[in-house]
């Protein structure tokens, strides 16, 4: 149970940091 | 024919090709000539994607060579660890020349940020290369080797070595399972994205542009730099599950045809000039068609790494 919390939360905050980077490579590109 | 011969064969390409690109990039800076900065782009761009086949045949030939009773592990230990800082950078390099090269396709406009960028992580892999080049000689050329005269090498801190990075993942139970997930997530990333340009390609979708397709690719390179990063977790961690897989080998083959097809969907003329309403040329199809293919097999071949190979 909490081997799968650590899990989720490591996927999570490492998508959110994906996430804004192609946030960050799109706004450059529609600058 | 073994794993070893191929990496022989392969094993030159990083730091050569670097050297290569590295004076190509430094000639396009004088002459100011797009061009010339495009092929640059495109020399370092497929460098670090030959250094894929040419790293991971370096792990296959280490696990030939761990029952060699020849060979001093210390040596290879040491090719190793600097073979991955090299590959850390090759990689980097590679993706800020292809984010620099699908920019250049949109705006017809050379971003000097990021070709300054590449020109100086391109140098640093380049020295970093060149000092795992330098070390993999000494592995059977230990008359090369200064610290041989002592019998000791230098080597780096355990947290910085492949096996102190393998450890280091194994300790720790939850690191797996999450980079399982992320690879996941980034194998959709490219794939959704791959597979939506490359259709575009093939002729679906006429009633849209493949540049707006093309817009989508960043999200597709993110995923590959995911899968990169998790991939590399895998190999790093566990490197006997891989080095003799023959499901592996292949998984490789393919993402080098795959990462080929994702260069000529970013910047080649063909697919660019595709307008709405139009069907692309034969030989863009066709490269629409590899791609798929090339990408399905790298998924296919990923996954049957315990069942052709001897993965888990």
């Amino acid at each position: 149970m909490q081997l799968a919390a650590i899990v989720t939360v490591i996927v999570i905050i490492t998508s959110v940091i994906v996430y804004a980077l192609g946030v960050a490579i799109d706004r450059d590109t529609e600058a | 024919m073994t794993m070893t011969h191929i990496h022989l064969l392969l094993n030159h390409i990083p730091t050569i090709g670097t050297a290569l690109a590295l004076g190509l990039l430094v000639i396009s800076f004088f002459r100011r000539n797009d061009d010339l900065r495009r092929v640059s782009l495109e020399v370092v761009y497929v460098i670090a994607l030959m250094t894929f086949p040419a790293y991971l045949s370096g792990v296959s030939a280490q696990q030939i060579l761990i029952e060699h009773p020849d060979i001093n592990q210390v040596f290879v230990d040491a090719h190793q660890d600097a073979a991955l800082w090299s590959f850390l950078f090759m990689q980097i390099s590679g993706a800020a020349a292809w984010l620099a090269l699908w920019k250049y396709r949109r705006t017809a406009r050379m971003s000097q940020a990021l070709m300054a960028t590449v020109l100086l992580l391109s140098t640093l892999a380049f020295a970093v290369s060149a000092r795992a080049a330098n070390l993999g000689g000494e592995i059977r050329h230990t008359e090369i080797a200064a610290e041989a005269a002592t019998g000791e090498l230098a080597t780096d801190p355990a947290w910085i070595t492949a096996k102190g990075l393998g450890r280091a993942i194994t300790d720790r139970v939850y690191v797996w399972p999450a980079s399982e997930a992320l690879h996941f997530i980034g194998l959709f990333l490219i794939f959704g994205v791959v597979l939506l340009v490359n259709l575009r390609m093939l002729g679906f979708m006429q009633s849209i542009a493949f540049s707006a397709f093309h817009r989508l690719l960043p999200w597709a390179a993110l995923g590959l730099a995911v899968n990169t990063i998790t991939g590399m977790i895998f190999v790093t961690a566990t490197p006997d599950q891989y080095g003799q897989n023959i499901s592996f080998l292949w998984k490789i083959v393919f993402l080098v045809v795959a990462g080929l097809s994702l260069l000529y969907a970013t910047v080649f003329e063909g697919p660019w000039h595709v307008e709405a309403g139009k069907s692309a040329p034969l030989r863009v199809k066709i490269a629409g068609a590899t791609a798929i293919l090339s990408w399905g097999l790298v998924m296919y071949f990923g996954r049957m790494l315990p069942f052709l190979g001897n993965a888990f």
